[in-house]
């Protein structure tokens, strides 16, 4: 006879095998190691990291930070594999920009400059080269960031899809700045720069694989300024920030508490969210939660200084609808609770591959 | 997962609906016979699996006593 | 979605709370069961066990569409689109995720089949339009809220003449599932929580032998947290009159006689198999549905060589006692540890109607009361 464990011994139970670095056993990859939920976090910690290991890589932020003579700068990297190419609200060059910009930003750099490495498939249409391209120099301009070197790469066709985009920033981080999960405390205000959900919900609507139509348009923008913003009205008071990609705000908040091992409550009702993200939603039983954004930093804000931070974030276009969704304890240390519009509570976990629709 | 939607545009066999906040589908009505725009439909999987009269969709929350609703 | 926020008010929430507390007999213990894994679902996503005392436990049923199919059914889904390189199959999300013995569909994407994921069967049958030269299957699944989209779908394929198109039938009923627990030896329930979008079909008639044969009161519930309180209260309020009767909570969808369109079309395209293979509870006599003669044509089962083997469970999975309500999905030797969401050994871990996936999901924090006035 097994011995039978009672209910609070099972759950600290996973909470230990949570703690453990991710191990990597799949035998072949599938579409959930890119969704940025768990299957991600197993590739990554549990064979990339380990492969190439060296102390900058092993903080797993959005941007490494490299010593350079005294200075800091930050270094990122992000491929863009989209399809479709174009959709409501952006495309790929766009996105290919905003996205390393982000990364950058969410580390507090202030973005210097860019490099993209193209990869064509043979076939692709000239003029949707030629858009994405004036869409990259768009949004360069926008953000003020220059793509200064590029590398282009043609392969046989069937072999990619269109085109895909591999951009690497590097930026500056100023003397004063310190960013990380570790720094963040119990009693500190969870902010999000805006409504959450857009991006991948636009996405997921103009595959045509659902029979939605929805006025919902990709998020995609540039955060340096939001970032700058906070840095600059909270100093030291501002612990971490993240760029809410994939695997949504809930994703980003529990890599954070499993970091820092604290926990974190999110209000529902406070996550601001567009009613046709909601009615989508509801329909495709997908949490907007979990669903990827271009254009949204999480923020973590010492109590005294987080209307100050709301008031700098809702300054700025980009931050307009920004609010603060919840805050961080000491328990349940490495959990993410929500509590329901409703009243209730519950937990929520990292994202497990690609959220897929459920049908009853 | 099923939800109301309200009919805009009635065909035979299909409908194009609505939700309270604007997003559309086209949904088969086949087995909730004729509809008309305004209609209210609960729908499941694209079809609409039963019609609901205006009345009750945009009925009241639920009531404290159970006796009520019945 | 203003429909919907009326139905989440946590101050009526409390009320309810509030009378379900006053019902309860003191030192009395109640099992009450959920049926509907769309219940189970939004039981832990919106924290209702929050509302319920103690002595009021919630027992999760067998109706999640995903976790009730054997891994012999999803075996045959993958060997029929593993073997013919022109079938696109097609099925429902949350279906991609399931294991079988050699992998789930998503695994079958990942060594060069064609498997994609639809939103209704219309969509699948619109792939079959678009793709001439391709076959299209859609693997269909779920219980009599499903069942109808299905119907609809094949009586439009044979009225257009559709050729590449067909269905692999895993549709299931309700009732034989409840009859199966409730002649389960090893449970003792106080009462049901009816499935809200199964009775829009079928209506409330066929659940009334329960409270007849069974003495036990059973209550049709929508799916917002409020309708789910609701219907536990007019539950214990039956209990505590020593009364047992069918009600409808849901009224405001579900109306008393069903659709009759929808189950005549249903009759029309489906007939009862004589027995079908549930996950976990074994065998069940007339349970499930097969495409009827009249839509032979449209079944993928005569259409394809199908391996049709039964695949017995993982040793180490407890399913059919989670399924059951026989076992909380935390006792499960595996649950959490060998089992999870993302390395799931049994079904009941892979939809997130599964109680197993909505627990480790949505409920696994101490239940410590939290306050609900911060």
């Amino acid at each position: 006879m097994p011995k039978q464990f009672t209910e609070a011994e099972v759950i600290e139970r996973i909470e230990d095998m949570r703690r453990r670095r991710p191990r990597f056993t799949d035998t072949q990859i599938t579409m959930s190691h890119g969704s940025g939920g768990k299957a991600s976090r197993q590739l990554v910690e549990g064979l990339i990291v380990p492969l190439l290991d060296n102390p900058a890589l092993a903080c797993l932020g959005d941007a490494a930070r490299v010593q350079v003579e005294g200075a800091t700068l930050a270094l990122t990297t992000d491929s863009f594999v989209v399809h479709p190419l174009a959709f409501p609200g952006g495309s790929i060059g766009e996105l290919a920009v905003n996205g390393t910009v982000n990364d950058l930003a969410a580390a507090g750099a202030r973005p210097i400059s860019l490099a993209a490495a193209l990869i064509l498939e043979e076939g692709l249409d000239a003029e949707v080269l030629r858009g994405e391209l004036e869409a990259m120099a768009a949004a360069a301009q926008q953000a003020g960031v220059p793509v200064v070197t590029g590398d282009t790469k043609v392969v046989e066709r069937g072999k990619a899809d269109g085109l895909y985009i591999t951009t690497t920033g590097v930026g500056l981080v100023a003397s004063d700045v310190a960013l990380a999960p570790e720094l963040v405390q119990p009693g500190d205000k969870v902010l999000v720069s805006g409504t959450v959900g857009e991006h991948g919900m636009a996405i997921m609507l103009a595959r045509g694989q659902v029979d939605l139509d929805a006025d919902i348009r990709s998020d995609t923008a540039p955060l340096w300024p939001l970032a700058e913003a906070l840095l600059a009205t909270c100093g030291a008071d501002l612990h971490c920030m993240r760029d809410a990609t994939r695997g949504g705000v809930a994703t980003v908040l529990n890599e954070i508490v499993l970091t820092c091992q604290l926990g974190a409550v999110v209000i529902e009702d406070k996550v601001p969210l567009r009613p046709e993200v909601v009615g989508a939603c509801e329909l495709l039983g997908i949490d907007p939660l979990y669903v990827a954004n271009e254009g949204k930093l999480v923020a973590f804000v010492a109590p005294d200084r987080a209307d100050e931070a709301l008031e700098a974030l809702r300054a700025h276009p980009t931050g307009a609808a920004a609010a603060i969704i919840g805050e961080v304890a000491e328990e349940p240390a490495g959990r993410v609770l929500g509590r329901t519009g409703f009243g209730g509570h519950r937990m929520i976990d990292m994202l497990v591959g690609d959220p897929l629709p459920r049908i009853c | 997962m099923a939800v109301p939607l309200t009919v805009v545009e009635a065909g035979a066999l299909d409908a194009r609906c609505r939700d309270d906040d604007g997003r559309e589908e086209v949904v088969a009505v086949e087995l909730v016979g004729p509809v008309g725009a305004g209609d209210r439909v609960l729908v499941h999987a694209g079809v609409a699996l039963e019609r609901l009269t205006p009345h009750v969709a945009a009925g009241p929350a639920p009531t404290q006593s159970s006796e009520a609703v019945l | 979605m203003r429909f919907v926020d009326e139905y989440r008010d946590p101050d009526l929430a409390r009320a309810l709370s509030a009378k379900i507390s006053t019902l309860a007999e003191p030192g009395r213990h109640y099992k009450l069961m959920e049926v509907c894994g769309g219940h189970t679902h939004a039981i832990y996503r919106f924290g209702v066990h929050d509302f319920l005392p103690e002595t009021v436990e919630l027992v999760h049923g067998p109706g999640c569409p995903v976790c009730v199919i054997p891994m012999g059914r999803v075996d045959d889904g993958m060997a029929i689109a593993e073997r013919n390189p022109d079938v696109i199959l097609t099925c429902f999300g949350d279906m991609m995720r399931v294991p079988g013995s050699n992998g789930s569909f998503l695994d079958g994407n990942a060594r060069g089949a064609d498997i994609r994921m639809v939103y209704s069967p219309l969509d699948a049958l619109r792939i079959a339009r678009q793709n001439p030269d391709r076959q299209v299957i859609f693997y269909a699944i779920g219980f009599e809220t499903t069942a109808p989209s299905t119907a609809l779908t094949l009586v439009r394929a044979k009225r257009e003449g559709i050729t590449n198109f067909s269905v692999f039938c895993n549709h299931v009923t309700i009732i034989p599932a409840i009859k199966a627990i409730l002649d389960s030896p090893d449970l003792r329930l106080d009462a049901f929580v009816g499935p809200g979008h199964v009775s829009t079909v079928i209506g409330c008639r066929p659940y009334e032998f329960i409270p007849r044969d069974h003495g036990k009161p059973l209550v049709c519930a929508g799916f917002e947290p409020l309708d789910v309180l609701q219907a536990i209260e007019m539950i214990m309020r039956q209990l505590a009159d020593g009364r047992a009767e069918v009600e409808n909570q849901y009224a405001r969808i579900v109306p008393w006689d069903g659709n009759r369109q929808a189950l005549a079309t249903m009759a029309d395209v489906f007939e009862l198999r004589p027995y079908f293979e549930w996950r976990g509870l074994g065998f069940i006599s007339h349970s499930a549905l097969k495409l009827s003669q009249r839509y032979a044509d449209f079944d993928t089962e005569l259409r394809y060589d199908v391996p049709g083997v039964r695949v017995a469970d993982p040793k180490s999975c407890q399913c059919g006692e989670v399924l059951k309500g026989v076992l909380k999905p935390w006792e499960c030797k595996v649950f959490g540890t060998a089992c999870t969401p993302e390395t799931p050994i049994g079904t009941c871990m892979v939809s997130s109607e599964g109680a197993c996936a909505a627990y480790y999901n949505y409920g696994r924090y101490a239940k410590k009361r939290l306050p609900l006035h911060v």
